[in-house]
């Protein structure tokens, strides 16, 4: 374990056996640090559950006030995925082997020698999490890259087959409106516009889609993000009623990246923020430096983004404007992953959304694990995975 | 009498369209022809091989996904072609890829063109063109 802290929330409502168990752990002579919970009853666990804090591993105690035997251990299986080592009374080694068909990871009797095996089981059950956890990550992996191979080869197909007839319905609304006759005619002039609009938007869709099934490796050059800013801004069309602002740090590291990719993924996100502000409103763009990251955040004074929808939007497909298609972010999150990087964003309804992109300075460090901590990619694979 | 200069010239100007959907050689055609230029068209590339070799077009633009002779094949044919090899083609293709960029770079085609696409681009991109051939006879 490379963190030195475990969370544990203790459930057991028989006050010899709490205090029984925590003296064990406070013994172990492994230089581990405990921090613990507990909770008496099962509503209480799941209180704790709910509520902000995070936990490792469950020890449970299958007898409660308000729970008994395996239900007990079915019911915070449902309630959560953390690992649960479950306490049985003396010698019950059937209990414990049914608690692990129900969804246990352990157990223990109570007649084992707590001090010396309730850190090991501890650990071990952390560790098998861990390695299960990343086998999952690699799978997904897998099967993303897959999907994404067959859904790019199926949308360059269909985008083709597509844009043939697109091409033949745009060309032929522009030999209509060449029509002397149609200059006199407002109503069939209208429908031609909305025919010409219409296939524009048919025509975005498809680019997007193309885009977003081939999200290309990035070309790496050393560049300056403070360079890449100041061309989005030059790129986007602010309103007048949206007012832009940048505090642009001026000793920012060049780092490797792919210019047009990040300039992409910058545009995305202003133009996203500012269509936010339908009001008007006011965006502040700014640099930074942090660790190993170089920063730029874009925050808005918009609409926001629910709690509910904020889960949603790097899903592909996923979108609440009129003519949006859900392809944007969920490449920009991948343009982001492709660079080591990371996509997180802050959001309040009514008050407005800030994102927050990271990019890292040195990619070589090894705490730098591709995808294992950037939601927003796992986000956009799990979408594409779920079509399993 | 300046008009009539102009509308010469371009009537002068023969293009050949090679693509194997007949709305779109129609509406191409129909475009083409009231901007003054001789549109011949071809449904497959290997009729507009033919067609080349037959008609010496100014110009031609050429489909990429066809059956029979793909736009490919057909501009090979074309640049080892001892009459016609000169020909501008500009490709019109429903993928935008930077083989396209690459082909232009090595005087494969003279341009290329990402359907759909604007007429007024189409007219830009063939006056720009059949201007290069130009300047290359001069």
């Amino acid at each position: 374990m490379d963190k030195n802290e475990i969370k544990i929330l203790l459930v057991e409502d028989d006050k010899g056996d709490l205090l029984l168990t925590k003296k064990a752990l406070n013994n172990c002579p492994q230089l581990v640090n405990f921090i613990m919970d507990s909770a008496g009853s099962l509503s209480e666990t799941i209180k704790c559950l709910n509520s902000d804090k995070e936990y490792d591993v469950i020890l449970l105690d299958m007898g409660l006030p308000d729970s008994n035997g395996l239900e007990t251990v079915r019911r915070v299986c449902e309630a959560t995925d953390i690992p649960i080592v479950v306490l049985t009374g003396l010698g019950d080694e059937e209990i414990g082997l049914s608690a692990i068909k129900t969804g246990a990871e352990d157990y223990l009797t109570k007649d084992m020698p707590l001090n010396k095996f309730l850190v090991r089981t501890i650990r071990y059950v952390l560790e098998r999490k861990r390695v299960e956890e990343e086998l999952k990550a690699a799978h997904i992996r897998l099967v993303r890259s897959e999907k994404l191979a067959t859904v790019g080869q199926l949308a360059s197909t269909v985008a083709h087959e597509l844009r043939n007839p697109l091409a033949v319905i745009k060309n032929a609304t522009y030999l209509l409106n060449m029509e002397e006759k149609i200059k006199t005619e407002p109503d069939i002039r209208e429908n031609i516009d909305i025919i010409s609009e219409e296939t524009n938007n048919a025509d975005k869709i498809i680019s997007d889609l193309l885009q977003f099934s081939r999200v290309k490796e990035p070309t790496l050059r050393v560049t300056g993000i403070n360079k890449i800013v100041e061309r989005v801004l030059k790129k986007v069309k602010v309103p007048s009623k949206v007012k832009i602002t940048t505090k642009l740090h001026n000793d920012l590291p060049d780092i490797e990246m792919d210019s047009l990719q990040i300039e992409q993924v910058l545009c995305n996100i202003v133009s996203n923020g500012i269509q936010a502000m339908d009001y008007g409103g006011e965006m502040i763009i700014e640099t930074a430096i942090e660790d190993n990251y170089v920063i730029v955040s874009v925050a808005d004074t918009g609409c926001g983004i629910s709690k509910e929808n904020l889960k949603k939007v790097f899903e592909p497909l996923f979108s609440t404007k009129a003519k949006g298609t859900g392809l944007g972010l969920p490449v920009c999150a991948m343009l982001i992953d492709k660079h080591y990087g990371q996509i997180n964003i802050q959001s309040q309804l009514d008050k407005g959304t800030t994102f927050i992109v990271k990019l890292p300075i040195d990619k070589n460090t090894e705490n730098l694990e591709k995808t294992s901590d950037n939601p927003a990619a796992e986000s956009a694979a799990a979408a594409i995975t779920k079509g399993e | 009498m300046l008009d009539s200069i102009f509308r010469k010239k371009k009537e002068q100007t023969k293009v050949l369209v090679v693509d194997d959907g007949p709305n779109m050689l129609h509406v191409l055609t129909k475009f083409l022809q009231r901007q003054g230029h001789d549109v011949i068209v071809a449904a497959n590339g290997k009729e507009g091989l033919e067609k080349a070799i037959a008609e010496e077009p100014d110009i031609i633009l050429l489909d990429l996904t066809m059956p029979i002779m793909d736009g490919k094949q057909v501009l090979r044919h074309i640049r080892n072609h001892s009459v016609i090899k000169d020909t501008p083609v500009i490709m019109l293709t429903a993928h935008s890829e930077p083989e396209h960029v690459n082909a232009i770079a090595e005087h494969e085609i003279t341009d290329y063109i990402t359907k759909p696409f604007d007429y007024e681009y189409l007219l830009q991109k063939i006056n720009e063109a059949l201007e290069d051939r130009r300047k290359q006879r001069v």
